[in-house]
């Protein structure tokens, strides 16, 4: 396997859209976060992003695409600024995804008129009359691997790929995995590991609201470049590899890393705090919950805080898993 | 490069069990009415039902069908994954009403207590996964791919790379899919992907879409090293030998006309198994019996496959299952292999002479030998997502 090198990186998230220093700092989600009207009693982190229009090479793509793929499409333009990045008929593209949603008055028509006037549900009405009121377009938005399909289209993306599930941080870890072994191993020249989520929309707040808290939306899109990929820039940051691990020292020894004074612990969905040290840093604290985006938010951050002037030299970031912990190791390279 | 086994292949379908020594239990028959919901109103009214109530329900029966004795091979737990293609259960026609009233009504929705709490974690296909690794005892890696129509070829594909990097020893790789239900119904109606007249006709002249079915399939994959150490060659069921995929990048409703996208996976699947062309003595088409899918499918197919292999095309026989339709068409293909035969097409009357001369022929033909050779696995996703897998069967076969 070859190494494989975090060459760029784009995020869309309540601290904004753009590249990775976003995500540097440790102001809590509350600095960043302004009320969604529809719940102003509910810290939300929603990023700063009317939608996705100045990514697409036309606007009336925009109606194929939910919330979730918008920020996707956002966070990955944002990584890809970053230089040309050639042979994209090759590249791979690996996402976590999650629960999708949208508004009640985009089906309020729908259900109304599947409705008695009674206000019993009646399904047979739904095929006689509620299908007319909705727009078939509406489709695209709650399949949910629609975040991967639209960024392979809007970028030319057509190397290999996976949309992983997941409701927390494990699925964009697992997604960066497939992602970095995927161009180790020699399938394409660099690919994009990535997650997207947004639940700040009616269905979703009604039906996620006391499950998860604070609730945020967000996306990022890290490039994984070969080391012999070098154009525009190999980065100094390297990803060391993903690993089940129960405490830090069980995850240092799986990852063939040894103890070193300059670690960051980054953490995602809280994972158990009993073997974690004290000056871990949970991603909620800046982001809110963000899903199925947090594993990728994670990286983002990780290889942020290892890519700066003086940063640390190898970031842990751990999000629970089956009572134990999947953790993911960046390290700095120094030059 | 490892040589993946597949020691355990069982699948659920509309035409009952699915096994690659005895095939499907019973021949196909035309799709029933949908009893699930009244749909004599929708666009498209007959689906292929199975009789269980719930994706849980259906992976329960299909892991113990598969499994009677345990997973075999003695493997820790921890170097077993789990590489599930399925989508969660959708949001119910009822809750999406109530939560509706709560709007119009002004009631603050997050008190609203119309929708039960927890309602979207508990449909999530990870906790699916989770319970489906824990019957089993399985603690390593664990993935569930959402990817519609290619899912659970996708989670195969996952599997085939993890044994090849040595990240597990063993995987359970599968496809759940209960997709009978209001919501997705009306969703792929919306979408004209249904057939109007209840029959799914693969590359005919007058395909209208697909039937949508219910379906969940399960594979068993180890290292064939491990296997011959342990004295097991008998219980291959065939070989996993390669996967490749990728994306159309072209556009959300339609595939790529020429099919490039699918001749890319193609291309790539035949590398990694290193199989040459002309060894593929079989095409597991996808053939959904889509306008554009099927011409685009057998365009890629004569584009490198020029000697022709026929093509087994099922979705006419047992509707289209989704997420699930991967494993379970591939353990159709292994029975295929293992018979040395290939049935027709069911619902195929008259080719479409506009397409580039697919080589499937109806059902009511009968089965056609099948030479010696590999098969070629192709599932194609909504949005350009295109997955193709290369299997060959047991090492004893004549």
């Amino acid at each position: 396997m070859m190494r494989v090198h975090v060459a760029a990186v784009g995020v869309a998230c309540a601290r904004g859209v753009g590249g990775a220093s976003l995500l540097l700092g440790d102001a809590p989600l509350a600095a960043c976060a302004p009320p969604l009207p529809q719940f102003a009693s509910l810290l939300v982190g929603r990023a700063p992003l009317a939608d996705a229009g100045e990514y697409v090479p036309q606007r009336k793509a925009l109606k194929l695409m939910s919330r979730a793929s918008q920020l996707a499409i956002a966070a990955t333009g944002e990584a890809l600024r970053s230089g040309p990045w050639d042979a994209r008929e090759e590249a791979g593209l690996f996402l976590s995804v999650g629960m999708s949603g949208g508004e009640i008055r985009d089906l309020a028509g729908m259900i109304e008129a599947s409705t008695t006037p009674e206000g019993e549900l009646d399904l047979a009405a739904l095929g006689a009359r509620g299908l007319d009121k909705v727009n078939p377009l509406l489709s695209f938005h709650v399949l949910n691997n629609m975040p991967l399909c639209h960024v392979s289209i809007t970028y030319g993306l057509g190397g290999p790929h996976a949309a992983l599930y997941g409701e927390d941080a494990a699925a964009g870890l697992q997604a960066a995995h497939h992602a970095a072994a995927t161009v180790g191993g020699g399938e394409g020249p660099w690919a994009l590991a990535g997650g997207a989520e947004s639940p700040l929309n009616t269905i979703a707040l009604a039906l996620q609201h006391g499950h998860r808290a604070p609730l945020a939306e967000g996306a990022a899109s890290v490039v994984f470049a070969r080391e012999d990929h070098a154009a525009p820039d190999p980065g100094l940051v390297v990803w060391r590899g993903l690993v089940h691990a129960g405490d830090l020292p069980s995850a240092l020894s799986a990852l063939r890393l040894p103890p070193r004074a300059d670690l960051y612990c980054l953490t995602a969905g809280h994972p158990s705090p009993a073997q974690l040290p004290a000056d871990h840093q949970p991603l909620e604290a800046l982001l809110g919950d963000t899903g199925a985006a947090s594993g990728a938010l994670l990286l983002a951050r990780g290889a942020a805080l290892l890519g700066q002037p003086g940063g640390p030299g190898l970031a842990l970031l751990v999000a629970p898993c089956d009572g134990a912990w999947l953790v993911a190791a960046l390290q700095r390279e120094e030059s | 490069m490892r040589r993946v086994a597949i020691t355990r292949a069982a699948a659920l379908s509309p035409r009952g069990w699915l096994r690659p020594q005895s095939g499907f239990a019973h021949p196909p028959r035309p799709a029933g009415a949908i009893t699930r919901f009244p749909a004599d109103d929708f666009p498209a009214r007959t689906a292929r039902e199975l009789d269980t109530p719930s994706q849980d329900a259906l992976a329960s029966l299909v892991l113990r069908e598969t499994f009677p004795g345990g997973v075999p091979g003695g493997y820790a737990p921890e170097r077993c994954g789990l590489y599930l293609g399925a989508e969660p259960e959708r949001v119910q026609v009822a809750e999406l009403s109530a939560v509706n009233r709560a709007v119009r009504e002004g009631l603050p929705l997050v008190d609203a207590d119309a929708v039960p709490h927890g309602a979207y974690a508990r449909r999530s296909p990870g906790g699916l996964a989770a319970r489906m690794a824990a019957t089993l005892g399985l603690s390593g890696p664990r993935r569930v791919y959402a990817m519609a129509c290619a899912a659970s070829a996708a989670a195969a594909a996952g599997a085939w790379r993890a044994l090849q990097t040595g990240e597990i020893e063993a995987a359970l790789c599968a496809g759940v899919a209960s997709n009978v239900e209001p919501m997705l119904f009306a969703g792929f109606c919306l979408l004209g992907a249904m057939s109007p007249s209840g029959q799914c006709r693969p590359f005919d002249l007058q395909r209208d879409g697909f039937v949508l079915a219910d379906g969940a399939g399960a594979l068993w994959l180890e290292d064939e090293a491990r296997v011959l150490a342990q004295g097991r060659a008998g219980e291959i069921e065939g070989y996993l030998l390669g996967a490749g995929e990728s994306m159309d990048a072209h556009r959300m409703t339609d595939p790529e006309p020429s099919g490039a996208g699918a001749q890319a996976a193609i291309r790539a699947a035949l590398a990694a198994a290193r199989v040459a062309p002309d060894e593929v003595a079989l095409v597991k088409g996808h053939a959904t019996g889509t306008w554009r899918n099927d011409a685009a499918e057998s365009s890629a197919l004569a584009a490198l496959l020029p000697h022709r292999p026929p093509i087994l095309a099922l979705k006419g026989g047992i509707g289209h299952s989704i997420a699930a339709c991967g494993v379970v068409e591939l353990i159709a293909a292994l029975h295929a292999l293992r018979s040395r035969a290939v049935e027709g097409a069911y619902g195929l009357a008259q080719l479409d002479p506009a397409l580039p001369a697919p080589n499937v022929t109806p059902y009511e033909e009968g089965p056609r030998p099948l030479r010696p050779g590999v098969a070629l696995c192709n599932t194609f996703g909504f949005g350009g997502i295109n997955c193709a897998l290369v299997v060959a069967g047991p090492p004893d076969l004549p």
